[in-house]
Formats: C-alpha cells, sequence, structure tokens
C-alpha cells in the first residue's frame, strides 16, 4: 500500500481525532453546527411522529381532574381559560398603560404594542438521554418560529415551555419542569391568585425534577391554600407568555431557616412532555425586530 | 456490509428511539431504552471489525445530532460533536472484542453485550460533558444524575435487547453481513 493513501482505518482516527477536538471545545464554537441536527430531525419524524403518536396513546397526557367529561364542557372550559387570560392580559396592559402614559406626560415615549401569533403543531418526538424536557416540533423559522420570543403553549392557557433551538422545518422546545439539570437553575416568577376575584401574591419558582416546580412565596401572602393557580408574570419572558398558567399549588409547607416565609410546591395541569400538540405563541413577524440573539 | 439494509434499520431505530422515548420512559425519571445501542450491538457482534467500527462511529454521530444540551445563560439550545461518536465507537470495539469470547446468538449474550455498550456510552458522553464542565461557562450538565440515569437506562436497554435483538438477529441474513462476493463490493465493504 503507498505511503500516504487513504484507508478506512486511518480516514476512522482522522475522524475519532476530530471528534475528540469538537467533542472539548466549548460550545460557543460549537454553536454554529447546530443547524445539522434540523435536517437529521426531519429525516427521523416519518417514523418518530407516528411512534410518538403510538407513545402518547399508550401513555397519555394526565388531564385535569374537571369532575366531568364531556367534550363541550372541555371545549368550553377551554374558551374560558382563554378569556380568562386575555382580562388577566388586560388589566395587566390597563396597569401599564396607565403607567405609560404618566410617562408620556413626563416626556418618555410610549414602548411599541407587540402582536402575536399562534401555530398550531405536532411534537414529533423527544430528545434523547443527554437533556430531558425537549420536545421536537414540527414547525421551523420556515414558519415564522424564533428562538426564546417564541413560547409552547397547550390547551390555550397553559405554559409548556420556551423554544430553544430553531431549523428550518423544526424546532426544540424546553418544558418549564426540565429547566433545572446543570449547574445554574433558572427561576420563573409567577403570581398566585386566590380566589378568582381575590388578590395575588407573587411568587418565585423553579423546576425540581419530577414534573414539579417550587419556589418561595411573598412574604406578605395570605390565603393561599392547596389548588390555587400559578400563573406567570416574568418579565424575563415575553409579554404573550405573562398570565399563562404554570401550574396548581400542590402544597404548602414552611420554609425551613426562614420564619414566617413558606414554600410552595407546583405542578403543571398537563404532563408536559407527553402533549400531541402544542401551539406555538410566536411575536408577530410585522411588529417585532430583534428580540433573539 | 450492506449499508442500505444498515441505514434502513438505523433509521427505524432512531425514529423509534425519538419517538418511543416519553412512552417508554420510567416516570419523569429520563431513564429509557436505546434502539439504537441494541442495533449497534447486532452489527458489531457479525460484521467485519472496520465496518463494525465504522457502523457504530456514524450511529453516534447521528445521536450527537439529535441530542441538544440547553445553554442556561441564553435558552438557546446547541449541538455537540463527539461525545456520542466516540462512546459508540468504544462500545462498539469492545462488542468486538468481546465476540469472540461469548455466543453470537445467544440472548444472553444480546442482553449482556447491550448493556455494556450502552453503559461504555453512558459513561463516555458523561466523562467528555464533565470535562468541559471545567472551563465551559455555557454548559448546563449535572455529571452525577446524567451518570446515574446513563447507567439505569443501559439495565433497561439491556431488557429492551431480549426482545429487539433476536428480531434483528434474525433478520441479519439482509445485512449480508460476510458476503464476498464481488458482484456485492459495491454496497459491501
Amino acid at each position: 500500500m503507498p505511503r500516504g493513501s487513504v484507508t478506512p482505518k486511518r480516514l476512522l482516527a482522522l475522524a475519532v481525532l476530530a471528534c475528540v477536538i469538537s467533542a472539548l471545545l466549548p460550545s460557543r464554537f460549537t454553536r454554529p453546527l447546530t443547524g445539522l441536527a434540523d435536517p437529521v430531525q426531519l429525516l427521523f419524524a416519518p417514523i418518530s411522529f407516528p411512534a410518538s403518536e403510538v407513545s402518547r396513546t399508550l401513555r397519555p397526557s394526565r388531564q385535569p381532574d374537571l369532575g366531568l367529561d364531556p367534550q363541550d364542557l372541555d371545549r368550553l372550559i377551554d374558551e374560558r381559560n382563554t378569556y380568562q387570560q386575555r382580562w388577566l392580559q388586560s388589566q395587566g396592559q390597563i396597569a401599564e398603560l396607565r403607567a405609560q402614559l404618566r410617562d408620556l406626560q413626563e416626556g418618555r415615549a410610549l414602548a411599541p404594542a407587540v402582536e402575536f401569533t399562534d401555530l398550531s403543531a405536532p411534537v414529533i418526538g423527544a430528545t434523547p438521554a443527554l437533556q430531558d424536557g425537549i420536545l421536537t416540533i414540527r414547525a421551523g423559522s420556515a414558519d415564522g418560529v424564533v428562538v426564546r420570543d417564541t413560547i409552547a403553549v397547550a390547551r390555550g392557557v397553559h405554559l409548556v415551555g420556551r423554544v430553544v433551538r430553531v431549523g428550518r422545518r423544526t424546532s426544540s422546545a424546553q418544558t418549564i419542569t426540565a429547566m433545572h439539570r446543570g449547574r445554574t437553575q433558572e427561576w420563573i416568577d409567577g403570581l398566585v391568585f386566590v380566589g378568582p376575584e381575590g388578590p395575588a401574591f407573587a411568587c418565585q419558582l423553579q423546576a425540581i425534577g419530577d414534573d414539579r416546580l417550587e419556589g418561595d412565596l411573598a412574604s406578605d401572602a395570605t390565603g393561599v391554600e392547596v389548588g390555587q393557580v400559578v400563573r406567570l408574570n416574568d418579565p424575563q419572558w415575553p409579554e404573550w407568555a405573562q398570565m399563562l398558567i404554570v401550574g396548581r399549588i400542590e402544597s404548602i409547607r414552611p420554609k425551613e431557616g426562614a420564619p414566617g416565609r413558606e414554600l410552595i410546591t407546583v405542578r403543571p395541569e398537563l404532563e408536559l412532555e407527553r402533549l400531541r400538540h402544542i401551539v406555538l405563541r410566536m411575536p408577530d413577524e410585522t411588529s417585532v425586530s430583534g428580540g433573539s440573539p | 456490509m450492506n449499508w442500505i439494509a444498515y441505514a434502513v434499520t438505523a433509521w427505524l431505530a432512531f425514529g423509534l428511539e425519538l419517538g418511543l422515548r416519553d412512552g417508554l420512559e420510567i416516570g419523569s425519571s429520563g431513564i429509557a431504552p436505546s434502539f439504537v445501542v441494541v442495533l449497534l450491538v447486532v452489527v458489531a457482534l457479525q460484521a467485519p471489525v472496520m465496518t463494525a467500527l465504522w457502523a457504530s462511529f456514524i450511529a453516534g454521530l447521528l445521536l450527537d445530532l439529535t441530542n441538544l444540551v440547553v445553554d442556561p445563560a441564553s435558552d438557546i439550545a446547541h449541538i455537540s460533536i463527539g461525545p456520542h461518536a466516540l462512546g459508540c465507537l468504544l462500545a462498539g470495539y469492545t462488542v468486538v472484542t468481546m465476540r469472540a469470547l461469548v455466543m453470537r446468538r445467544s440472548v444472553l449474550t444480546m442482553v449482556f453485550l447491550s448493556f455494556i455498550a450502552a453503559a461504555l456510552l453512558g459513561i463516555v458522553t458523561t466523562a467528555l460533558f464533565s470535562i468541559r464542565l471545567l472551563y465551559d461557562p455555557n454548559l448546563a450538565f449535572a455529571p452525577a444524575a446524567a451518570l446515574g440515569r446513563g447507567l439505569a437506562s443501559a439495565a433497561y436497554t439491556a431488557g429492551l435487547s431480549a426482545v429487539v435483538g433476536p428480531l434483528l438477529m434474525w433478520s441479519s441474513p439482509l445485512f449480508s453481513f460476510h458476503t464476498n462476493d464481488p458482484r456485492h463490493r459495491w454496497r459491501s465493504i
């Protein structure tokens, strides 16, 4: 064999060397390669999507316990939830507009209004072992999906998570209950609503695994009980995510080492990793520019 | 080896791995079996050495392309090419090395080697990401939890191999593992 000729063995050795270098490179250098994930996800979608349907038929997502199960009632509850969320959003917008009016009177400019659009998309699979809670969705940049600013919603009002990767035809969303693995933990600010007309108290939650979130309740909170709804109220999330339902309080207990403070555990009403379809809520192309790195 | 048969089987294995993961996962633990590792073991048990190593490496490369890691600072996911490719290569090499010592067509062999291969894959990926944790601030990765999940998934994969392995072994004539017919050289290595 002539010296220097390319043999499968040498080629494999070179490939291994390249992989060792690539595996040890910091993620800022390998980020441009993420675009390769999209065609691969698309390649496997014809099998992974029906398999995913079978998987979710065998182990369906847990539904909220409403006591009644007619489909019409479900639809009406969805509509009520949607209008309730819009009402709460408009309450927030009214307060914001009042504040902006005050700002304008003081000579400051109004922020441009932001519109959003909804896109229903099927979940075609989950990411393998390395990091859980990442759903692969059959919608991508060609459908207007953008990273970070697009959020995933289920049944109109339930917050599922945030889009963390966008390819041309597929994208990936990380669920709120999966933002716990690693050294840094993501905090989610929320509001606990004490009854339909009652006051709301702030809380700060983080995912703790087992499909739950846990965190501190505001020190002035009173009347908070198990079963009450927690909604998102976090400036780190897009405007169209505000007031979506994070979950219901599953338990309340005193916080160790902090007298007078309480710790709440919140569980989403749906099993986020077992949803068949989700709604991607994203900025209207005509109203927003930028926002995504 | 017939690479077309391998490509089609790998396509099915990856589709099932991505699609059935939620259904086969134990609770919300992240512990789920791997169809790809079972395929890797079947190929590494029967194919010529270099072919087995290349098939393992390609399977690992595809696993790298389907595994996302989310940067907690920017909330943007990225892929890392290498950890699974190297893990699968080591797993394939280990099976190739051990195959002379075992009964290749035994279900127990499949179960045992699937556990070894999946465990090695978990250990290599955890080790490489753990090294990167030392200097990469954008990596969200919990080594102990990932290793625990990897080893438990390896045991689960071994269980799966008892069912899927014999099916793949039964279909092994499609792979033409030992063909030397010159007419088939275009599709064989």
